[in-house]
């Protein structure tokens, strides 16, 4: 893969960092994803500003957003990026512990591309990161960048 | 040093280099003629000297003939005999312009001869008759004295000649001294006039070196002067070519000298310059040499838009130029006309004002003289004209008091120069009175001075009444003997009456304006406090239907002005006042207070009559009841928000650190692979199957609570097509197995297709996992017992049973009557079914015999009866 453009993952969690940087490292895309720790942060990263004012421009080929998050939670990424005709474009999936259904209600009407629930087991957890990696960085076609 | 003085002093040159040089000519041809005549002198004695020579010569021939005989003597005697004749010859010549010369030589001619003849007669007697002939012949002394004549006469000719020699050498020296003075005084003079004319030449060329000093200093005394000038300036030659543009020309239009400068005044700024009558005007400035002013012409310039110039001309002359040129002088109006334009329109807008304001507006002068006033004012002062006004005063049209009051006004006006706004009341002559609101103000003159003053006044009479109407109104109101309160849409407190004021002991100034819930809150010591949310919800209410809203009686603790609360009983109604758009403008809140009643009621109930008492008592209990279920409402609200945070918290932060354990005990397998012995890999292993159980209890917990919570969403839908759905996921995870299905029709019902979906999956799976011993499984599904009022569904299998004694256990969340090493699960499934079904207004029970099998019961109501919902 040529193309340079990145994952986000905004997570809170440590440890669900680890293990999903583990899990995408099965494909060997870990050095491919930028990594921000809540909301507020994910959204600075998208807007270019902050401790993000002088990343590249290009804009993340996914977005793995965790629901609860401190300050800003997923939700709310989610419904800023799709009420930004620049970001709306950008792929969002919901990388989530809850299966509650307001959440994926909440979700899917702010126009979440994709809500994966992980699993407690391991293994399954590998997997469908895996899967999702593969899938959102490998096998779909970006929007072009003239409309991202 | 002029042309003719110059002219003259070069004829005087001339004449004289002239005269010199003829006269220098004269002596030198002098001189030459005395030098001639010395040379001939010189000449004369050589040949005198050529002759005794020559003869002395042939004398000494004949007389070594005479002494020894020998012929050979007499071999140069001839010759010189010759050369004596010939000398004589050129001596005759020499000296034929000298008659003295003449005559010696007459004399020397025949003394010659006879000393020729006689020598030669010598010669011949010595041959003819020997030696001594010869010698007695010289005896005789004749040759001698021949000889001694002819030395004598040519001793004579020398002297004459020598004394000659001297005169003309002192001619000679003469005329060469007096060439050479003149050659010497020549050249003195020349010298002289030489130095003269390089001094005058010299003169010549600083003389003009200076003029030409003088000429660039006024060139470019000029060339500043017309840059200086302020005017734009073109000078232009007869060809209209423009020869120079000054800075302001360039400055004004936009332009460059080098845009400018050498190019036709038709070609400038595009074209922008090419006019008719200017041009004829210049070329008439030409020919006729009229100058021109003031010529007004509007140019199109490119860029600086439609200019209005003044331009005028007139001709220049030059030294050596006899067409010179025209100076062009450009007056830019556009600026002004716009002023003009500007004022005027400002002067317009001014009179527009000042005729059709209906407000008074007048200007004073330091004397508080009217200087103007408007058309309106003037119609208050009923004046025709407002000229009329200029020059009177306040007193010529108030009372005395009025005009004074407005006097000191003014004065302080200008005393300050600050603005006064006030409210005043006027008073005219006929004691009518009227109310206006007036800015006074100062005005300036230009040198900074206050001038005057001037003011607005509004006529505010009407308002006046009206304010003093909307007085006793509100005065009216607010003493109406009810319990009154005024809110605005936003809960505002707007307007209270005295009673409301005196029953919750507060003052007007502390209430109005605030919201409503600020000034009274509930009693923050009472928890079961509610009158603020009951009134918030009617007020909501009245908002919202735009209808009045009674509500029940409501206990209110009022807080007294010392900060703590007092008990109160009222009975409120919340009016809406609708505005003309239908919209609720206000909500009158009236309250009827019964504190009083209630109280009469609690205390005094003895002394009633027994009916009496029983009906009070009997309200009482219905207002205490009524109100401990709005609180068990409450707080089965509370609890259920409590319980649904936490199911979601749950859901969100219980699992995380599961996952988290699996996956790091999962990651430290791999890590310390080979490291690890047996019973390390098993601890591993135990962790990873505790966290997935443990996840597993979780995911169904949460399963089960949502069950309970989530709202329900009733459709009609097929039993048949669900049972269909359930088994083939079944057979799906548990692969292999030989089942028989036992499916009868299923009648349509009504229910959460979700939630029915869930408690038929969990019976369905519970039948084929406690059958997995048997083979083959029989399950069997159906209905039975069917009524008007329900339908009862059943699902058999013939897998291990249970024990009945255990019955009671059997729906309970996470009880298990199997241990998991036999079948897997969490023991919430069947407590999921019975929420289930029992929210849908149906049963759940079961039959069993110890391996042998078991029958799940569960009914749901009968479509036909549109059961009502019991959640």
């Amino acid at each position: 893969m040529t193309d340079v453009r990145r994952v986000l993952l905004a997570e809170d969690s440590d440890q669900d960092i680890e293990l999903t940087l583990t899990a995408l490292d099965e494909h060997h895309l870990t050095n491919k994803v930028d990594v921000v720790h809540d909301g507020a942060e994910a959204l600075d990263y998208l807007y270019r500003r902050g401790a993000y004012a002088s990343r590249s421009p290009e804009t993340p080929i996914v977005v793995l957003l965790d629901l609860k998050m401190p300050k800003v939670d997923g939700l709310e990424v989610l419904r800023r990026m799709k009420a930004d005709p620049d970001l709306k474009h950008i792929p969002v999936v919901m990388l989530t512990s809850s299966r509650e259904e307001r959440d994926l209600v909440a979700s899917y009407s702010l126009g979440v591309n994709a809500y994966v629930v992980k699993p407690v087991d391991f293994q399954q957890f590998i997997e469908s990161v895996k899967q999702l990696g593969c899938f959102w960085v490998l096998v779909n076609e970006p929007p072009p960048k003239s409309i991202s | 040093m002029k042309g003719t003085t110059g002219s003259a002093f070069g004829l005087a040159l001339l004449v004289l280099i002239l005269a010199g040089a003829f006269y220098a000519y004269r002596t030198t041809e002098q001189t030459l003629e005395s030098l001639r005549m010395v040379d001939h002198t010189q000449q004369v004695r050589i040949e005198l000297e050529r002759v005794m020579e020559s003869l002395a010569m042939a004398e000494t021939d004949v007389r070594g003939f005479e002494l020894t005989n020998q012929d050979e003597f007499l071999d140069t005697f001839e010759p010189a005999i010759k050369k004596t004749r010939t000398s004589f010859e050129s001596l005759r010549f020499l000296t034929n312009d000298n008659k003295d010369q003449q005559k010696q030589l007459n004399r020397l001619e025949p003394l010659l001869e006879k000393k020729a003849d006689w020598l030669e007669k010598k010669v011949k007697a010595q041959k003819e008759k020997g030696a001594a002939e010869a010698v007695s012949l010289t005896a005789t002394m004749t040759g001698k004295r021949l000889m001694d004549e002819i030395r004598g006469i040519i001793h004579e000719m020398k002297e004459t000649e020598n004394q000659l020699l001297h005169d003309r050498s002192l001619i000679a020296q003469h005329d060469s001294n007096k060439a050479l003075a003149v050659v010497i005084a020549g050249c003195s003079t020349a010298l002289v006039l030489l130095a003269f004319a390089a001094w005058t030449v010299r003169r010549e060329i600083a003389a003009r070196r200076q003029s030409e000093r003088t000429q660039e200093a006024a060139r470019v005394y000029a060339e500043s002067i017309v840059d200086t000038v302020s005017d734009p300036l073109l000078v232009l030659d007869e060809r209209l070519r423009i020869q120079r543009a000054n800075r302001s020309y360039c400055h004004l239009f936009k332009t460059t000298r080098a845009e400018t400068e050498g190019r036709l005044l038709g070609e400038l700024l595009n074209g922008a310059w090419k006019n008719e009558t200017l041009q004829s005007s210049l070329e008439k400035t030409f020919s006729d040499n009229e100058r021109f002013d003031d010529l007004g012409i509007t140019l199109e310039i490119p860029g600086l838009g439609n200019r209005t110039l003044l331009i005028s001309g007139c001709k220049l002359y030059r030294p050596g130029n006899h067409t010179g040129a025209v100076l062009m002088a450009i007056d830019d109006q556009t600026e002004r006309l716009r002023m003009e334009q500007s004022l005027k329109h400002e002067h317009y807008l001014l009179g527009t004002l000042m005729d059709n304001a209906t407000e008074s507006i007048y200007f004073k002068d330091r004397e508080s003289r009217f200087i103007r006033i408007n058309r309106f004012l003037a119609g208050r002062f009923k004046l025709s004209d407002p000229e009329e006004a200029v020059g009177k005063t306040d007193a010529d049209f108030f009372d005395a008091a009025h005009s004074r009051k407005a006097l000191e006004d003014e004065q302080m006006v200008m005393r300050t120069g600050r603005a006064i706004n006030k409210e005043e009341m006027e008073i005219w002559p006929d004691r009518r009175t009227t109310w206006v609101l007036t800015s006074k103000l100062p005005f300036w003159d230009k040198a900074g001075n206050i001038a005057g003053t001037f003011g607005l006044s509004r006529d505010i009479t009407e308002r006046k009444l009206m304010e003093g109407m909307q007085l006793q109104f509100r005065s009216l109101f607010e003493s109406l003997p009810g319990l009154y309160l005024v809110l605005t849409p936003d809960l505002k407190i707007a307007g209270a009456s005295d009673a409301y004021l005196a029953a919750t002991m507060t003052t007007r100034e502390q209430i109005l304006n605030r919201q409503l819930f600020e000034v009274f809150p509930d009693n923050p010591d009472d928890p079961s406090a509610n009158g603020v949310s009951n009134l918030r919800a009617s007020l909501d209410r009245v908002l919202k239907n735009a209808a009045p809203d009674i509500m029940a009686i409501q206990k209110y603790d009022v807080r007294q002005p010392g900060g703590a609360f007092e008990e109160r009983f009222w009975s409120p109604v919340n009016s809406p006042v609708l505005g003309m758009d239908q919209k609720v403008e206000y909500i009158i809140h009236r309250v009827e207070d019964v504190t009083d009643f209630v109280r009469h009621k609690t205390e005094s109930k003895m002394t009633e009559g027994d009916l009496r008492q029983r009906m009070e008592k009997m309200e009482a209990e219905i207002y205490r009841s009524s109100q401990q279920v709005q609180t068990a409402n409450q707080q089965l609200r509370a609890v259920n928000a409590e319980l649904e945070a936490f199911s979601y918290s749950v859901s969100h932060d219980l699992l995380a650190p599961l996952r988290h354990v699996d996956g790091f005990a999962d990651l430290l397998s791999k890590h310390a692979n080979g490291m690890l012995d047996e019973k390390g890999k098993h601890y591993l292993k135990t962790i990873n199957e505790s966290a997935k159980r443990m996840g597993v209890l979780v995911d169904d917990l949460l399963v089960f609570s949502r069950m309970g919570r989530s709202e329900m969403r009733r459709t009609r839908l097929d039993m048949n097509d669900l049972l269909k759905e359930v088994i083939a996921q079944c057979e799906q995870e548990e692969p292999g197995r030989s089942i028989r299905w036992k499916c009868q029709t299923l009648p349509t019902v009504e229910g959460d297709p979700a939630m029915l979906r869930q408690a038929l999956w969990n019976l369905i799976a519970n039948a084929v996992k406690y059958s997995r011993p048997r083979n083959p499984a029989v399950i069997e599904v159906g209905t039975n017992e069917n009524n008007d009022s329900e339908v009862v569904f059943f699902v058999r299998d013939n897998g291990v049973g249970f024990d009945m004694a255990y019955i009671g256990k059997l729906f309970g969340v996470f009880q298990r009557l199997h241990r998991q090493s036999e079948f897997e699960g969490t023991g919430i499934g069947l407590a999921n079914v019975q929420r289930i079904i029992l929210r849908h207004g149906g049963r759940v029970w079961a039959e069993s015999k110890l391996d042998e099998g078991s029958t799940f019961y569960f009914s749901l109501p009968a479509v036909e009866n549109n059961p009502t919902q019991p959640a």
